[in-house]
Protein backbone atom coordinates (compact mmCIF):
# COMPACT_ATOMS: atom_id res chain seq x y z
CA UNK A 1 0.00 0.00 0.00
CA UNK A 2 1.55 3.07 -1.10
CA UNK A 3 1.92 5.47 2.01
CA UNK A 4 0.25 9.29 2.49
CA UNK A 5 1.94 12.09 0.57
CA UNK A 6 3.69 9.22 -1.47
CA UNK A 7 4.80 11.52 -4.82
CA UNK A 8 4.81 8.83 -7.95
CA UNK A 9 7.54 11.48 -9.63
CA UNK A 10 9.64 11.14 -6.45
CA UNK A 11 9.97 7.48 -7.13
CA UNK A 12 11.00 7.33 -10.23
CA UNK A 13 13.60 9.89 -9.53
CA UNK A 14 14.95 7.69 -6.65
CA UNK A 15 14.94 4.50 -9.53
CA UNK A 16 16.52 7.03 -12.16
CA UNK A 17 18.94 8.01 -9.05
CA UNK A 18 20.21 4.46 -8.15
CA UNK A 19 20.88 4.07 -12.03
CA UNK A 20 23.42 6.78 -11.62
CA UNK A 21 21.26 9.09 -13.34
CA UNK A 22 22.63 13.10 -12.52
CA UNK A 23 19.77 14.60 -13.51
CA UNK A 24 17.55 12.74 -11.39
CA UNK A 25 19.89 13.90 -7.90
CA UNK A 26 19.82 17.68 -9.14
CA UNK A 27 16.13 17.45 -9.53
CA UNK A 28 15.49 15.38 -6.47
CA UNK A 29 17.95 18.30 -4.13
CA UNK A 30 16.42 21.47 -6.04
CA UNK A 31 12.99 20.04 -4.97
CA UNK A 32 13.84 19.20 -1.38
CA UNK A 33 16.83 21.51 -0.33
CA UNK A 34 14.74 24.59 0.88
CA UNK A 35 12.26 22.35 3.54
CA UNK A 36 15.72 20.86 4.78
CA UNK A 37 17.72 23.93 4.78
CA UNK A 38 14.67 25.81 7.01
CA UNK A 39 14.06 22.75 8.81
CA UNK A 40 17.79 22.67 9.81
CA UNK A 41 17.96 26.13 10.05
CA UNK A 42 14.70 26.91 12.71
CA UNK A 43 16.14 23.64 14.87
CA UNK A 44 19.69 25.14 15.20
CA UNK A 45 19.31 28.93 14.52
CA UNK A 46 22.55 28.48 12.34
CA UNK A 47 23.05 29.01 8.78
CA UNK A 48 26.22 27.12 9.01
CA UNK A 49 24.58 24.12 10.65
CA UNK A 50 21.40 24.38 8.52
CA UNK A 51 24.33 24.37 5.45
CA UNK A 52 25.91 21.75 6.65
CA UNK A 53 22.90 18.98 7.70
CA UNK A 54 21.43 19.90 4.26
CA UNK A 55 24.85 18.67 2.46
CA UNK A 56 24.64 15.84 4.90
CA UNK A 57 21.64 14.76 4.13
CA UNK A 58 21.82 14.48 0.15
CA UNK A 59 25.49 13.11 0.84
CA UNK A 60 23.53 9.99 2.57
CA UNK A 61 21.18 10.01 0.02
CA UNK A 62 23.97 9.77 -2.98
CA UNK A 63 25.87 7.16 -1.46
CA UNK A 64 23.48 4.92 -0.37
CA UNK A 65 19.81 5.41 -2.22
CA UNK A 66 18.69 1.88 -1.69
CA UNK A 67 18.47 2.39 1.81
CA UNK A 68 15.22 4.66 1.19
CA UNK A 69 11.67 2.53 0.95
CA UNK A 70 9.33 4.14 -0.97
CA UNK A 71 6.82 1.69 1.14
CA UNK A 72 7.60 3.92 4.28
CA UNK A 73 7.45 7.30 3.12
CA UNK A 74 8.21 9.86 0.80
CA UNK A 75 11.77 10.90 0.13
CA UNK A 76 11.17 14.05 2.15
CA UNK A 77 10.27 12.36 4.88
CA UNK A 78 13.90 10.33 4.62
CA UNK A 79 15.54 13.35 4.28
CA UNK A 80 14.37 15.24 7.46
CA UNK A 81 15.13 11.98 9.32
CA UNK A 82 18.33 11.83 8.05
CA UNK A 83 18.49 16.18 8.71
CA UNK A 84 16.83 15.65 12.31
CA UNK A 85 19.50 13.39 13.30
CA UNK A 86 22.38 15.55 12.37
CA UNK A 87 20.79 18.32 13.68
CA UNK A 88 20.50 16.39 17.03
CA UNK A 89 24.05 15.17 17.14
CA UNK A 90 25.03 18.40 15.96
CA UNK A 91 23.89 20.13 19.14
CA UNK A 92 24.79 17.28 21.42
CA UNK A 93 28.17 17.97 20.42
CA UNK A 94 27.86 21.89 20.72
CA UNK A 95 25.19 22.56 23.37
CA UNK A 96 26.49 26.12 23.87
CA UNK A 97 25.41 27.05 20.02
CA UNK A 98 23.82 30.05 19.53
CA UNK A 99 21.43 31.03 17.24
CA UNK A 100 22.49 33.77 14.84
CA UNK A 101 21.39 37.24 16.03
CA UNK A 102 18.81 38.45 13.78
CA UNK A 103 21.15 41.39 13.60
CA UNK A 104 23.56 39.92 11.49
CA UNK A 105 20.92 39.04 9.06
CA UNK A 106 19.33 42.20 8.68
CA UNK A 107 23.01 43.70 8.05
CA UNK A 108 22.73 42.98 4.75
CA UNK A 109 19.52 45.06 3.67
CA UNK A 110 19.16 48.22 2.79
CA UNK A 111 18.77 50.74 5.37
CA UNK A 112 15.33 51.72 5.70
CA UNK A 113 14.68 55.72 4.27
CA UNK A 114 12.73 56.76 7.21
CA UNK A 115 12.71 57.29 10.88
CA UNK A 116 9.03 55.17 10.51
CA UNK A 117 10.74 52.58 8.33
CA UNK A 118 13.51 52.01 11.19
CA UNK A 119 11.04 52.61 13.82
CA UNK A 120 8.92 49.73 11.83
CA UNK A 121 12.12 47.27 11.46
CA UNK A 122 13.76 47.43 14.68
CA UNK A 123 10.22 46.73 16.32
CA UNK A 124 10.04 43.62 13.81
CA UNK A 125 13.84 42.48 14.51
CA UNK A 126 12.99 42.68 18.26
CA UNK A 127 10.33 40.71 18.17
CA UNK A 128 11.16 38.37 15.78
CA UNK A 129 14.37 37.86 17.87
CA UNK A 130 12.66 37.09 20.45
CA UNK A 131 10.47 34.65 19.00
CA UNK A 132 13.05 32.57 17.46
CA UNK A 133 14.98 32.57 20.57
CA UNK A 134 12.31 30.98 22.52
CA UNK A 135 11.57 28.67 20.12
CA UNK A 136 15.43 27.78 20.17
CA UNK A 137 15.07 27.65 24.01
CA UNK A 138 12.62 24.22 23.61
CA UNK A 139 13.88 20.89 24.02
CA UNK A 140 14.49 19.25 20.87
CA UNK A 141 11.52 17.03 21.20
CA UNK A 142 9.06 20.32 21.28
CA UNK A 143 10.97 22.44 19.10
CA UNK A 144 11.01 19.57 16.26
CA UNK A 145 6.97 20.06 16.33
CA UNK A 146 6.56 23.97 16.81
CA UNK A 147 9.20 24.46 13.36
CA UNK A 148 7.35 21.05 11.66
CA UNK A 149 3.67 22.54 12.23
CA UNK A 150 3.92 26.14 13.07
CA UNK A 151 6.65 27.33 11.12
CA UNK A 152 6.44 24.99 7.95
CA UNK A 153 2.49 24.43 8.43
CA UNK A 154 2.80 21.08 8.19
CA UNK A 155 -0.16 18.60 9.14
CA UNK A 156 -0.46 16.80 12.22
CA UNK A 157 -0.15 13.15 9.84
CA UNK A 158 2.72 14.38 7.95
CA UNK A 159 4.60 15.92 10.79
CA UNK A 160 3.93 12.44 12.61
CA UNK A 161 5.31 10.65 9.56
CA UNK A 162 8.39 12.91 9.58
CA UNK A 163 8.93 12.14 12.95
CA UNK A 164 8.05 8.76 12.90
CA UNK A 165 5.81 8.90 16.01
CA UNK A 166 2.18 8.56 16.37
CA UNK A 167 0.17 11.67 15.35
CA UNK A 168 -1.14 11.92 19.21
CA UNK A 169 2.25 12.62 20.47
CA UNK A 170 2.29 14.99 17.82
CA UNK A 171 -0.52 16.87 19.12
CA UNK A 172 0.57 16.26 22.87
CA UNK A 173 3.91 17.51 22.38
CA UNK A 174 2.71 20.33 20.46
CA UNK A 175 0.54 21.68 22.79
CA UNK A 176 3.12 21.35 25.52
CA UNK A 177 5.83 23.00 23.82
CA UNK A 178 2.99 26.40 22.35
CA UNK A 179 2.48 26.49 26.51
CA UNK A 180 5.92 26.94 27.11
CA UNK A 181 6.59 29.01 24.62
CA UNK A 182 3.14 31.49 26.05
CA UNK A 183 5.21 31.19 29.52
CA UNK A 184 8.99 31.74 28.24
CA UNK A 185 7.09 35.45 25.79
CA UNK A 186 4.34 36.27 27.93
CA UNK A 187 5.01 39.44 29.43
CA UNK A 188 5.66 41.79 26.29
CA UNK A 189 5.89 39.46 23.88
CA UNK A 190 2.44 38.58 23.53
CA UNK A 191 2.09 42.13 22.46
CA UNK A 192 -1.06 44.21 21.39
CA UNK A 193 0.64 44.72 17.89
CA UNK A 194 1.13 41.11 17.31
CA UNK A 195 -2.51 40.25 18.26
CA UNK A 196 -3.40 42.66 15.71
CA UNK A 197 -1.10 41.36 13.35
CA UNK A 198 -2.33 37.68 13.47
CA UNK A 199 -2.46 35.99 10.10
CA UNK A 200 0.59 35.71 7.78
CA UNK A 201 0.54 39.64 7.18
CA UNK A 202 4.46 40.15 6.42
CA UNK A 203 5.39 43.84 7.45
CA UNK A 204 7.75 45.46 5.53
CA UNK A 205 11.03 44.65 7.05
CA UNK A 206 10.45 41.01 7.44
CA UNK A 207 9.78 41.41 2.91
CA UNK A 208 13.48 42.38 2.80
CA UNK A 209 14.63 39.43 4.97
CA UNK A 210 12.61 37.31 3.22
CA UNK A 211 14.18 38.80 -0.59
CA UNK A 212 17.65 38.41 0.62
CA UNK A 213 17.43 34.96 2.15
CA UNK A 214 19.09 33.18 -0.71
CA UNK A 215 22.32 34.62 -1.69
CA UNK B 1 -15.78 20.44 27.49
CA UNK B 2 -13.55 20.96 30.82
CA UNK B 3 -10.89 23.40 31.03
CA UNK B 4 -8.61 21.22 30.20
CA UNK B 5 -9.67 19.36 27.47
CA UNK B 6 -10.00 23.48 25.94
CA UNK B 7 -6.22 24.11 26.54
CA UNK B 8 -5.40 20.62 25.03
CA UNK B 9 -7.16 21.53 22.03
CA UNK B 10 -6.56 25.74 21.71
CA UNK B 11 -4.36 25.07 18.85
CA UNK B 12 -6.80 23.07 16.85
CA UNK B 13 -9.54 26.05 17.87
CA UNK B 14 -7.27 28.24 15.74
CA UNK B 15 -6.54 26.07 12.87
CA UNK B 16 -10.12 24.05 12.56
CA UNK B 17 -8.56 22.09 9.25
CA UNK B 18 -6.84 19.91 11.60
CA UNK B 19 -9.82 19.20 14.19
CA UNK B 20 -13.12 17.86 13.86
CA UNK B 21 -15.77 20.75 13.87
CA UNK B 22 -18.04 19.42 17.11
CA UNK B 23 -14.47 20.06 19.18
CA UNK B 24 -13.94 23.50 17.57
CA UNK B 25 -17.48 24.54 18.44
CA UNK B 26 -17.28 23.60 21.94
CA UNK B 27 -14.31 25.11 22.26
CA UNK B 28 -15.35 28.16 21.55
CA UNK B 29 -18.70 27.72 23.61
CA UNK B 30 -16.47 27.31 26.11
CA UNK B 31 -14.93 30.50 26.08
CA UNK B 32 -17.83 31.86 26.28
CA UNK B 33 -18.32 30.67 29.93
CA UNK B 34 -14.55 30.75 31.06
CA UNK B 35 -12.65 33.96 31.02
CA UNK B 36 -9.72 32.33 31.80
CA UNK B 37 -9.93 30.24 28.95
CA UNK B 38 -11.10 33.01 26.72
CA UNK B 39 -7.49 34.52 27.64
CA UNK B 40 -5.70 31.72 26.97
CA UNK B 41 -7.34 31.06 23.20
CA UNK B 42 -6.44 35.04 22.99
CA UNK B 43 -2.51 33.92 24.09
CA UNK B 44 -2.77 31.17 21.50
CA UNK B 45 -3.71 33.59 19.48
CA UNK B 46 -1.23 35.78 19.63
CA UNK B 47 1.70 32.97 20.07
CA UNK B 48 0.36 32.14 16.53
CA UNK B 49 0.69 35.74 15.18
CA UNK B 50 4.30 35.49 16.32
CA UNK B 51 4.96 32.28 14.82
CA UNK B 52 3.32 33.31 11.56
CA UNK B 53 5.85 35.98 11.40
CA UNK B 54 8.70 33.98 12.24
CA UNK B 55 7.93 31.79 9.38
CA UNK B 56 6.69 34.46 7.02
CA UNK B 57 10.58 35.63 7.33
CA UNK B 58 11.80 32.35 6.82
CA UNK B 59 9.62 31.46 4.02
CA UNK B 60 11.64 32.09 1.23
CA UNK B 61 14.79 30.93 2.42
CA UNK B 62 16.72 28.23 0.75
CA UNK B 63 20.56 26.34 0.73
CA UNK B 64 22.87 29.06 -0.15
CA UNK B 65 23.71 28.45 -3.75
CA UNK B 66 27.32 27.03 -3.55
CA UNK B 67 25.88 23.83 -1.69
CA UNK B 68 24.36 22.59 -5.26
CA UNK B 69 27.45 22.45 -7.35
CA UNK B 70 29.39 21.36 -4.31
CA UNK B 71 26.78 18.04 -4.23
CA UNK B 72 26.75 18.06 -7.78
CA UNK B 73 30.20 17.37 -8.03
CA UNK B 74 30.51 14.68 -4.93
CA UNK B 75 27.49 12.72 -6.81
CA UNK B 76 29.66 12.94 -10.19
CA UNK B 77 33.15 11.63 -8.61
CA UNK B 78 31.18 8.93 -6.68
CA UNK B 79 29.26 7.88 -9.89
CA UNK B 80 32.85 7.33 -11.21
CA UNK B 81 33.79 5.41 -8.34
CA UNK B 82 30.96 3.47 -8.66
CA UNK B 83 30.57 2.97 -12.10
CA UNK B 84 32.53 -0.81 -12.05
CA UNK B 85 30.29 -2.18 -8.87
CA UNK B 86 26.75 -0.35 -9.90
CA UNK B 87 27.23 -1.60 -13.53
CA UNK B 88 27.93 -5.46 -11.63
CA UNK B 89 25.24 -4.60 -9.69
CA UNK B 90 23.23 -3.57 -11.84
CA UNK B 91 23.43 -6.62 -14.05
CA UNK B 92 23.55 -8.96 -11.27
CA UNK B 93 19.54 -7.19 -10.61
CA UNK B 94 18.33 -7.38 -13.65
CA UNK B 95 19.66 -10.87 -15.08
CA UNK B 96 19.27 -12.47 -11.54
CA UNK B 97 17.11 -15.50 -12.31
CA UNK B 98 19.25 -16.68 -15.17
CA UNK B 99 21.98 -16.20 -12.85
CA UNK B 100 20.38 -18.32 -10.33
CA UNK B 101 19.54 -20.84 -12.87
CA UNK B 102 23.10 -20.87 -14.53
CA UNK B 103 24.72 -21.51 -10.90
CA UNK B 104 22.04 -24.11 -10.39
CA UNK B 105 23.01 -25.84 -13.14
CA UNK B 106 26.07 -26.03 -12.60
CA UNK B 107 25.66 -27.45 -9.10
CA UNK B 108 23.95 -29.87 -10.62
CA UNK B 109 26.26 -31.12 -13.13
CA UNK B 110 28.71 -31.17 -10.76
CA UNK B 111 26.70 -33.17 -8.27
CA UNK B 112 25.53 -35.35 -11.34
CA UNK B 113 29.29 -35.87 -11.97
CA UNK B 114 30.45 -36.84 -8.69
CA UNK B 115 27.74 -39.11 -8.04
CA UNK B 116 28.52 -40.89 -11.75
CA UNK B 117 31.93 -41.15 -11.29
CA UNK B 118 31.42 -42.86 -8.00
CA UNK B 119 29.07 -45.19 -8.65
CA UNK B 120 31.23 -46.39 -11.65
CA UNK B 121 34.73 -46.16 -9.43
CA UNK B 122 32.12 -48.58 -6.98
CA UNK B 123 30.68 -50.85 -9.63
CA UNK B 124 34.58 -51.33 -11.18
CA UNK B 125 35.52 -52.68 -7.38
CA UNK B 126 32.48 -54.72 -6.98
CA UNK B 127 33.00 -55.93 -10.17
CA UNK B 128 36.95 -57.24 -8.94
CA UNK B 129 36.75 -60.74 -8.73
CA UNK B 130 39.04 -62.33 -5.87
CA UNK B 131 42.00 -63.80 -6.86
CA UNK B 132 42.66 -67.11 -6.06
CA UNK B 133 45.66 -69.27 -6.17
CA UNK B 134 43.23 -71.61 -7.62
CA UNK B 135 42.12 -69.55 -10.31
CA UNK B 136 43.24 -69.97 -13.72
CA UNK B 137 45.15 -66.28 -14.99
CA UNK B 138 42.12 -65.95 -17.11
CA UNK B 139 39.94 -66.19 -14.24
CA UNK B 140 41.79 -63.23 -12.69
CA UNK B 141 40.91 -60.95 -16.02
CA UNK B 142 38.53 -58.62 -14.52
CA UNK B 143 40.55 -58.78 -11.45
CA UNK B 144 43.54 -57.62 -12.66
CA UNK B 145 41.75 -55.24 -14.58
CA UNK B 146 41.66 -52.66 -11.81
CA UNK B 147 45.41 -52.89 -10.56
CA UNK B 148 47.28 -50.11 -11.10
CA UNK B 149 51.08 -50.66 -12.83
CA UNK B 150 53.06 -49.05 -14.41
CA UNK B 151 51.50 -50.05 -17.83
CA UNK B 152 48.06 -48.57 -16.54
CA UNK B 153 47.75 -46.52 -19.59
CA UNK B 154 46.44 -49.26 -21.49
CA UNK B 155 42.48 -49.81 -20.64
CA UNK B 156 41.08 -50.81 -17.42
CA UNK B 157 38.82 -54.02 -18.76
CA UNK B 158 41.86 -54.80 -21.10
CA UNK B 159 42.15 -58.92 -20.21
CA UNK B 160 45.53 -59.11 -21.73
CA UNK B 161 47.02 -57.72 -18.87
CA UNK B 162 45.66 -61.11 -17.06
CA UNK B 163 46.78 -63.04 -20.04
CA UNK B 164 49.62 -65.63 -18.86
CA UNK B 165 49.64 -65.05 -15.39
CA UNK B 166 50.47 -68.05 -13.17
CA UNK B 167 49.55 -67.95 -9.46
CA UNK B 168 52.17 -68.42 -7.23
CA UNK B 169 52.19 -71.42 -5.11
CA UNK B 170 52.85 -69.39 -1.43
CA UNK B 171 50.37 -66.96 -2.43
CA UNK B 172 47.00 -66.14 0.01
CA UNK B 173 44.22 -67.77 -1.30
CA UNK B 174 40.75 -66.00 -1.64
CA UNK B 175 42.08 -62.38 -1.08
CA UNK B 176 41.21 -59.95 -3.46
CA UNK B 177 43.01 -58.29 -5.52
CA UNK B 178 41.62 -54.60 -5.13
CA UNK B 179 43.76 -52.35 -5.08
CA UNK B 180 46.91 -54.47 -6.28
CA UNK B 181 48.97 -53.93 -9.16
CA UNK B 182 51.10 -54.88 -11.76
CA UNK B 183 54.68 -54.87 -11.99
CA UNK B 184 57.40 -54.71 -14.38
CA UNK B 185 60.63 -57.04 -13.19
CA UNK B 186 63.61 -58.46 -14.72
CA UNK B 187 64.43 -61.76 -12.96
CA UNK B 188 67.31 -64.48 -13.48
CA UNK B 189 65.88 -67.15 -15.23
CA UNK B 190 67.05 -69.50 -12.64
CA UNK B 191 64.43 -67.95 -10.24
CA UNK B 192 61.79 -69.61 -12.97
CA UNK B 193 62.04 -72.74 -11.63
CA UNK B 194 61.74 -72.12 -8.10
CA UNK B 195 58.25 -70.46 -9.33
CA UNK B 196 56.82 -73.69 -11.15
CA UNK B 197 57.49 -71.66 -14.63
CA UNK B 198 59.60 -73.43 -17.20
CA UNK B 199 63.09 -72.48 -17.91
CA UNK B 200 62.69 -72.52 -21.41
CA UNK B 201 66.43 -73.52 -21.71
CA UNK B 202 67.18 -70.04 -20.94
CA UNK B 203 70.70 -69.96 -19.14
CA UNK B 204 70.40 -69.17 -15.50
CA UNK B 205 72.22 -66.13 -15.31
CA UNK B 206 70.10 -64.31 -17.86
CA UNK B 207 67.96 -61.39 -16.51
CA UNK B 208 64.47 -61.65 -18.42
CA UNK B 209 61.51 -59.60 -18.05
CA UNK B 210 58.15 -60.33 -16.25
CA UNK B 211 55.02 -59.09 -14.90
CA UNK B 212 54.28 -60.02 -11.38
CA UNK B 213 50.81 -58.94 -9.42
CA UNK B 214 51.68 -57.43 -5.74
CA UNK B 215 48.74 -57.71 -3.41
CA UNK B 216 47.83 -54.92 -1.23
CA UNK B 217 49.54 -56.66 1.69
CA UNK B 218 52.70 -56.41 -0.62
CA UNK B 219 52.87 -60.12 -1.22
CA UNK B 220 53.60 -61.56 -4.88
CA UNK B 221 50.48 -63.35 -6.18
CA UNK B 222 50.98 -64.18 -9.71
CA UNK B 223 53.72 -63.93 -12.20
CA UNK B 224 54.07 -64.12 -15.87
CA UNK B 225 56.32 -63.97 -18.43
CA UNK B 226 56.90 -60.66 -20.59
CA UNK B 227 56.47 -61.37 -23.78
CA UNK B 228 57.12 -57.42 -25.56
Amino acid sequence: MAPKDFIPADDALIRRLRSGDEEAFATLYREHQAEIYRFALHMSGSHTMAEEVTQEAFLALMRDPERFDPLRGPILAYLFGIARNHVRRAMERDRRMQPLSADQELDNFPAPSSSEAEADRSDLTERIERVRKAVLSLPATYREVVVLCDLQQRSYARAAEQLDCPVGTVRSRLNRARALLMAKLSGTALSRESSERNGARVPAGAQRIREGGRA
Amino acid sequence: MNCNEFRESAREILHPESAPVDSVREGLAHTLVCEDCAAYLMAERALDAQLSELAAVYSEVQAPTHVEPLLMAAYRNRLKEDRPKRVGRAFVVAHWRWLATAACAAVAAIVIFVVLHHRSAVITARSVAPYSSHATPRSASTGAAVLVSDNSSAPATDASWADGFVALPDSATGDSLEGGAILRIEMPASALASLGLPTMGVQGDQMIPADVVVGQDGTLRAIRLATD
